[in-house]
C-alpha cells in the first residue's frame, strides 16, 4: 500500500464531497442547529445564573445522535456502490492502484470531510458562545466533540460493509437508512420490550445497551455531560460501582473503538479479498 | 477592647487574662480562679489543653488563640448558662462517635453565645445538648477527613429549642442536625460536601431561610417534624447516590417552603409519607427547581401538596411517580394560578400569562421508566421521542396524566435574589472552538490543493 495513491484518492474523494455539494449542506444544517441549541441553552442561563445537564444539553446529544450516523451511514453505504454501478470504480481499479489503497483512500476521503463538517458545527456553534459565555465546560464540550467524530468512523465503516456487499446503490442506501432506524429506535425498543416481558436485570440491560454504537455513544456524551451517573438510573449505578468513574469512561471507549475496528477491519477483507465484480 | 467593653457592663465583674506570657498561661487556671460574671480573655498562642467552662464566664479570644486538642475527647465543654465563647481557634477533637468528641460541647448550657471561633480537624463541631435559648454566630466548622460513616454533625443541636443558628460555614462533616428542638432559626449558613446539608429529627415549629446547601448527599432531609417554614435557601449539586435529594420530607406536616431554588441536583424535591396526617396540607409555593435529573419525585399514594407558582425548568424528567402511577390527590393551582413548566408546548390567547389549554405530564416514555427504571439508561436516546410520538399518534398508547396543572404559567417566576450573573466571556471554550474550526480547514485545504504544485495542475 503506497501513500502517495491512498492520499490521491482521498483527495479526489474530498474533491468530489465538495462538488456534490451534500457536505455543505450538511455542515452548514449541523451548524445552525448546534448554534440554535447552544444559544437556547444561553438564554436560559442569562435567567438562573446557574444551569446543569438540562434538556438542552441532552437536545445536543439527540442532535449528534440523529443527524452524524444518518450522513455517515448514507454516504458510506453509496460510496462504492456508487461508483461500481457509474462503472468508475473499473476506471479506478484499471490504475496501478491496490484495492487496499482504493479502499483506504476512500474511507479516508470520506472520514475527512464528515470529521470537517462536525468539527465546523461544534467550532463555529462554539466560538459564538465562548464569547457569549456559557457554563458548559471548554473540555466537556472538546470531549463531545471527539465522541461524535468516534462515532462517525463507526457508522461510516458499518456504511462501507453495506456498500461493499450490495450491487446497488439504490439496494445499498434503502440498507443504510433501515440501519440508521435499526440503531436509533428498533435494537432499543427491541431491549425495552424483552426488558419489559422477560423482566431482564441490570447487568443484561447494560450489555445489550452496549452492542449498540449509537448507545454507547449517547451513554458516554450523557456521563460526559451529566456529574451524576444515576441520570441512566440502576444501570448507571451498577456502571459507577463495578467499574468506577473513569473504568466505565475507558469502558465505553472501549467499545466505541471496537465498533469503529471491527467494521474497518470487514469491510477491507471483504473489499480486498471478494473478486466478484 | 472587648474585654474593657464587658467589664464595663458589671461592676463587680472583673477582667482576666490569659496569654503566654502570663498572668494566667492556661485557660483552665484562668477559670479556675474566675467567678460567675467574669470574663477571661485568650491572648494569641497555642494552648493544649481540654477546657471545661462550669460557670458563667465570658472567654473571649483576641488575635485568634489555638485550644489544641491533640485529637483526643472534646476540646472546650460548656457547663453553665450564658456563657460566651468567642474568637478562637479549635483544632484535633478526638475521632469516637461513640463519645461524640465535639470541639464545642454545651451541656445545660442555656443562652450561651457561640461566636466567631474556627473549628478545624474536628469531629462534631459545635453540640448544644439541653441548651435552649444559645445563639451560634459567624463560625466556620471544617471537619476531619472522613469517611462519611465515621463523621460527626458540623452542628447538632439535643433538646434545644428556640436556638438561632446564624451564618456559619460547614464543611466536611456529617449534617447539621436539629433532633427534639422546636422555634429554632437558622439563616444565612452555608453547610456543603457532607451528608444531609440540614437535618431535622421529630422538631416542630422550625424556620430556616437564605441558606445555602449544596454538594451534600442531600441538601435537606425533614423528617418526623410539623409546621416547618423555609424561604429564599438553595439547594445545589447535593448528587448522593440513591438519595441526593436537593430536600427530602419524610412523614413531614404543615411544611411551607416559598422562593427556594433546587438546582443541579439529583432530585429536586423528595416527599416520602408528607403530610402524613389526614388533616394537614403542605404549601409548595413559588420555588425555582431546575436542571435537575428529576423535578419532584412522589409516591403515587402521596396527597395533600399544593404545588403552585413554582419553575419547573428543564428538570429532565420534571415529575416522578415511584413505580408509577398519578398524583391526583395533589394540587397543583390554587385561584387559578398554577405552575410554570419548561417543557409546556401550549399558548397563551388573551395574554393573561396563563397558559389556555392545561399541562399535562403524560409522557408515555416516562411512565415506562418510573415502572421499569432499569430502562431509565434509555433516557435521550430518539428511541424516547420515538415512543412519545407514537403514544401521541396513537392515543389509545397513551398514560394517564401524573399531573394536570389546569393553569401552568406562561413564563417562569424567578425571584430577584436568584436572577441571573450573566455568563461572561469564556476564554477556554473559545480557544477550543477556534482550534476545532481552524485546524480541520486547513487539513483540508492542503488535502484539496494536494500534489497541485508539482503535477502542475491541469
Amino acid at each position: 500500500m503506497e501513500f502517495k495513491n491512498v492520499l490521491l484518492i482521498m483527495q479526489k474523494e474530498v474533491r468530489e464531497a465538495l462538488k456534490n455539494r451534500w457536505f455543505i449542506i450538511y455542515t452548514v444544517c449541523f451548524s445552525i442547529l448546534a448554534l440554535l441549541l447552544l444559544f437556547f441553552s444561553y438564554s436560559r442561563e442569562e435567567i438562573l445564573g446557574v444551569s446543569g445537564f438540562g434538556r438542552t444539553a441532552a437536545s445536543l446529544i439527540n442532535l449528534v445522535l440523529l443527524f452524524v450516523p444518518l450522513v455517515s451511514l448514507v454516504t458510506g453505504a453509496i460510496s462504492i456502490s456508487n461508483e461500481r454501478e457509474n462503472g468508475t470504480l473499473f476506471y479506478l481499479l484499471s490504475h496501478p492502484v491496490e484495492r487496499s489503497e482504493v479502499f483506504t483512500g476512500k474511507f479516508l476521503g470520506l472520514l475527512v470531510s464528515i470529521w470537517v463538517s462536525i468539527c465546523l458545527g461544534f467550532g463555529l456553534s462554539g466560538i459564538v458562545v465562548g464569547i457569549k459565555g456559557g457554563s458548559l465546560g471548554a473540555s466537556k464540550y472538546l470531549l463531545t466533540t471527539l465522541l461524535s467524530l468516534l462515532l462517525a468512523v463507526s457508522l461510516l465503516s458499518i456504511g462501507f460493509i453495506v456498500s461493499v456487499l450490495s450491487k446497488k446503490a439504490a439496494k445499498s442506501i434503502g440498507i443504510s437508512v433501515f440501519l440508521w432506524l435499526f440503531f436509533l429506535v428498533f435494537s432499543d425498543l427491541g431491549i425495552m420490550g424483552t426488558t419489559i416481558v422477560m423482566d431482564l436485570g441490570i447487568k443484561p440491560v447494560f450489555v445489550l445497551a452496549l452492542l449498540n454504537p449509537t448507545e454507547v455513544f449517547k451513554i458516554a456524551a450523557v456521563l460526559n455531560m451529566s456529574p451524576r451517573f444515576e441520570v441512566l438510573g440502576p444501570v448507571g449505578v451498577y456502571a459507577l460501582r463495578s467499574f468506577g468513574r473513569d473504568g466505565t469512561f475507558y469502558l465505553l471507549f472501549s467499545a466505541m473503538i471496537l465498533w469503529t475496528v471491527i467494521p474497518i477491519v470487514i469491510g477491507f477483507l471483504a473489499f480486498t479479498l471478494l473478486k466478484k465484480e | 477592647m472587648a474585654a474593657s467593653a464587658a467589664s464595663g457592663g458589671e461592676a463587680l465583674a472583673k477582667t482576666l487574662f490569659v496569654s503566654p506570657g502570663g498572668p494566667f498561661y492556661s485557660i483552665q487556671e484562668a477559670i479556675k480562679r474566675a467567678e460567675s460574671g467574669d470574663t477571661v480573655v485568650v491572648r494569641g498562642g497555642t494552648y493544649r489543653e481540654h477546657v471545661v467552662l462550669d460557670k458563667t464566664l465570658k472567654l473571649i479570644g483576641e488575635g485568634r488563640p489555638v485550644i489544641d486538642g491533640e485529637g483526643r475527647g472534646t476540646v472546650v465543654l460548656i457547663k453553665a448558662p450564658r456563657c460566651t465563647l468567642k474568637g478562637f481557634k479549635i483544632t484535633q477533637t478526638g475521632s469516637s462517635l461513640t463519645t461524640e468528641d465535639s470541639a464545642i460541647l454545651l451541656d445545660s448550657a442555656e443562652e450561651s453565645t457561640v461566636e466567631d471561633n474556627h473549628l478545624e480537624d474536628v469531629l462534631f463541631g459545635i453540640y448544644l445538648k439541653n441548651s435552649p435559648r444559645t445563639l451560634v454566630r459567624n463560625n466556620v466548622v471544617v471537619g476531619k477527613k472522613l469517611d462519611m460513616p465515621n463523621r460527626g454533625d458540623g452542628i447538632r443541636l439535643w433538646y434545644s429549642s428556640e436556638t438561632r443558628i446564624e451564618n456559619n460555614f460547614i464543611t466536611q462533616t456529617r449534617d447539621l442536625v436539629i433532633w427534639f428542638s422546636s422555634k429554632t432559626l437558622i439563616v444565612g449558613n452555608t453547610v456543603e460536601k457532607g451528608r444531609y446539608g440540614l437535618h431535622y429529627m421529630y422538631s416542630n415549629d422550625n424556620t430556616f431561610e437564605d441558606n445555602v446547601f449544596r454538594e451534600n448527599l442531600v441538601g435537606g432531609f425533614l423528617m418526623y417534624s410539623r409546621d416547618i417554614r423555609f424561604y429564599h435557601n438553595v439547594f445545589a449539586h447535593n448528587q448522593g447516590l440513591a438519595s441526593g435529594y436537593g430536600i427530602g420530607f419524610k412523614d413531614l406536616d404543615n411544611v411551607v417552603a416559598e422562593e427556594n431554588l433546587f438546582v443541579d441536583n439529583r432530585v429536586g424535591l423528595y416527599l416520602d409519607n408528607s403530610p402524613h396526617l389526614i388533616d394537614s396540607w403542605n404549601e409548595i409555593r413559588r420555588n425555582v427547581i431546575a436542571f435537575n435529573d428529576i423535578g419532584a419525585s412522589l409516591m403515587p399514594s402521596i396527597e395533600r401538596n399544593i404545588f403552585f407558582e413554582n419553575s419547573f425548568i428543564e428538570n429532565t424528567e420534571q415529575i416522578e411517580v415511584r413505580g408509577g402511577g398519578t398524583l391526583s390527590g395533589n394540587r397543583w393551582y390554587v385561584n387559578g394560578r398554577g405552575n410554570h413548566w419548561s417543557d409546556y408546548v401550549g399558548y397563551d390567547d388573551n395574554g393573561d400569562g396563563i397558559g389556555d389549554i392545561p399541562y399535562l405530564a403524560e409522557s408515555l416514555f416516562e411512565s415506562i421508566i418510573d415502572k421499569y427504571p432499569n430502562l431509565r439508561v434509555f433516557i435521550f436516546s430518539p428511541v424516547s421521542q420515538a415512543i412519545e410520538f407514537a403514544s401521541k399518534t396513537f392515543p389509545v398508547m397513551k398514560p394517564e396524566p401524573k399531573v394536570v396543572d389546569k393553569y401552568p404559567l406562561v413564563k417562569p417566576i424567578i425571584p430577584d435574589i436568584f436572577k441571573a450573573r450573566k455568563g461572561g466571556f469564556s476564554g477556554s471554550f473559545l480557544t477550543v472552538s477556534i482550534i476545532l474550526v481552524a485546524f480541520p480547514l486547513g487539513f483540508y485545504t492542503y488535502l484539496i490543493r494536494y500534489g497541485r504544485r508539482r503535477s502542475g495542475y491541469r
